[in-house]
């Protein structure tokens, strides 16, 4: 009896170790990159014009451990130009009531962190803005820069599958693919 | 005993670890945070000017501005003249730089009598979100030129000159309306007697602004220039119904003063709006960039 009782605190003292040990050893060996400081862009396109909003204040989060990818960005910090324009791009958006875009998804390739070349990836996750997510597949192109990972990477929306309604001007409708571009450069954690 | 104990222990080891997982993947997307800690200043007014007369929203830092006034005949011409549409009135092209955050020039051409005008507008104080400045200030300095040949006397430049200055006070009062009134002083160094309009080369006025925003793109405004140093001048009034869209302000109006240049339309107004003296009218104000943001 006493056997037991000295067996089943033994296992209770090990299995307490084991979750101690998985709940350090999980975050010791993520190896997490971070920067708020990225440049997103949002371009669109109506007949012979483009203008692009831009916003230097993405957010973004790769843990290359657990292959994640994270990143959102504020829309109302999206800046065309003119500020009619970025008055009229955040009540398309409705960023009072949406106010993110994001992508948090996964990395489909293995970042190798000795390569100082740029090395092509691609990610797969949920992108949302404007209340609504689409499961996609984004490429990108990464460099590694000592403690930095500079990410880069470009992609297509249609307004239409975001539940987006384009503005237009009498006849003159901006177009429902947006062109979507990040480049932002990662630190490591 | 030892079996279940040991059972009980790998679907416990099992537990905690699935439990983790989940804890750490949840914690793996980040919290989101606003960038922006403070709301924007409420947007006053649609556009820099109504039907003529000068608003305290400014064309931004980096941006120009152009506009297109147009002018129709009297309404009450009937289907004669199409109830005005085929008599132009009048044309305004104007053309604003802002050159500092509070700061713009312009430059403009009105049809009638050939007037060129300069104008600046200068708004240090705007109304905040916070409503720790709860108006918006500002000053509107205008010089026009008639470059008219005039058949019967030869004008000097200086004589060809007026002059048109008002301090500009606005407040948005609710998200809805917003009211403005602009003291003003208009000096024409040359008159001519016509119209009946009494010769008096400095008048004082002040401009009464309004806009009721039906929603964020909509809104419904009005001016009208009481003038008071002259009891029985005729006062202008125009009512605008306002549409934004992109870098765009379209504005439809009903006016009776149709000369777009505040000193004309204070000086020159002949027409009652409420004895039936309407005209028709349309703008388009459109933003162009032409220089990046710092």
């Amino acid at each position: 009896m006493r056997a037991q009782k000295i067996i089943k605190s033994q296992v209770k003292w090990y299995l307490i170790q084991y979750i101690v040990f998985i709940y350090l050893a999980i975050p010791l060996h993520g190896q997490n990159y971070y920067a708020e400081n990225g440049t997103a862009r949002f371009t669109s396109s109506v007949p012979f014009y483009e203008f692009t909003g831009t916003s230097n204040q993405l957010t973004g989060l790769i843990n290359i451990t657990e292959n994640s990818v994270d990143f959102y960005l504020d829309l109302e910090t999206l800046d065309s130009g003119i500020k009619k324009r970025d008055k009229d791009m955040r009540l398309t958006l409705e960023t009072k009531k949406f106010p993110f875009a994001e992508f948090y998804g996964n990395l489909l390739d293995q970042v190798d962190l000795t390569e100082t070349k740029p090395q092509k990836i691609r990610t797969s996750g949920n992108f949302s803005i404007h209340g609504i997510s689409q499961e996609m597949e984004v490429s990108g192109e990464i460099t590694i820069e000592q403690n930095i990972l500079h990410l880069t990477a470009n992609w297509e929306i249609r307004l239409d599958d975001f539940e987006i309604i384009p503005p237009s001007l009498l006849i003159v409708k901006v177009d429902q693919i947006q062109k979507i571009s990040i480049d932002i450069r990662l630190e490591k954690q | 005993m030892n079996a279940i104990l040991h059972f009980s222990n790998i679907k416990l080891l099992l537990c905690g670890t699935l439990l983790l997982l989940v804890v750490e993947s949840v914690q793996a997307q980040m919290e989101r945070k606003r960038s922006l800690d403070k709301l924007p200043d409420p947007e006053l007014f649609l556009s820099t000017s109504l039907v003529s007369a000068q608003t305290v929203s400014i064309v931004p830092k980096g941006e120009i501005q152009s506009a297109i006034s147009h002018s129709f005949g009297h309404i009450r011409s009937g289907w004669g003249d199409l109830f005005g549409l085929d008599n132009n009135a009048s044309v305004h092209l104007g053309l604003d730089v802002g050159i500092a955050e509070n700061l713009s020039l312009g430059i403009g051409r009105t049809s009638v009598d050939d007037v060129f005008d300069m104008r600046l507008k200068w708004i240090p104080f705007r109304q905040n979100s916070s409503n720790s400045r709860p108006l918006s200030v500002g000053l509107y300095l205008n010089t026009a030129l008639e470059t008219l040949e005039e058949r019967r006397f030869d004008y000097s430049f200086t004589e060809r000159l007026s002059y048109h200055s008002s301090i500009l006070i606005a407040r948005q009062f609710s998200s809805k309306i917003t009211l403005q009134i602009s003291p003003s002083v208009t000096h024409f160094n040359t008159l001519i007697a016509q119209n009946k309009i009494p010769l008096q080369h400095t008048i004082f006025s002040a401009l009464f602004l309004g806009r009721l925003k039906l929603n964020e793109r909509n809104s419904l405004s009005f001016e009208t220039v009481p003038i008071l140093s002259d009891s029985e001048a005729i006062h202008h009034w125009a009512f605008s119904y306002e549409i934004e869209t992109g870098g765009h302000v379209f504005q439809l109006f009903l006016q009776s003063g149709y000369l777009f240049t505040e000193q004309y339309i204070i000086r020159q107004t002949v027409d009652s709006f409420w004895n039936g003296d309407i005209r028709l009218g349309f703008a388009i104000h459109r933003v162009f960039q032409v220089k990046k943001r710092s």
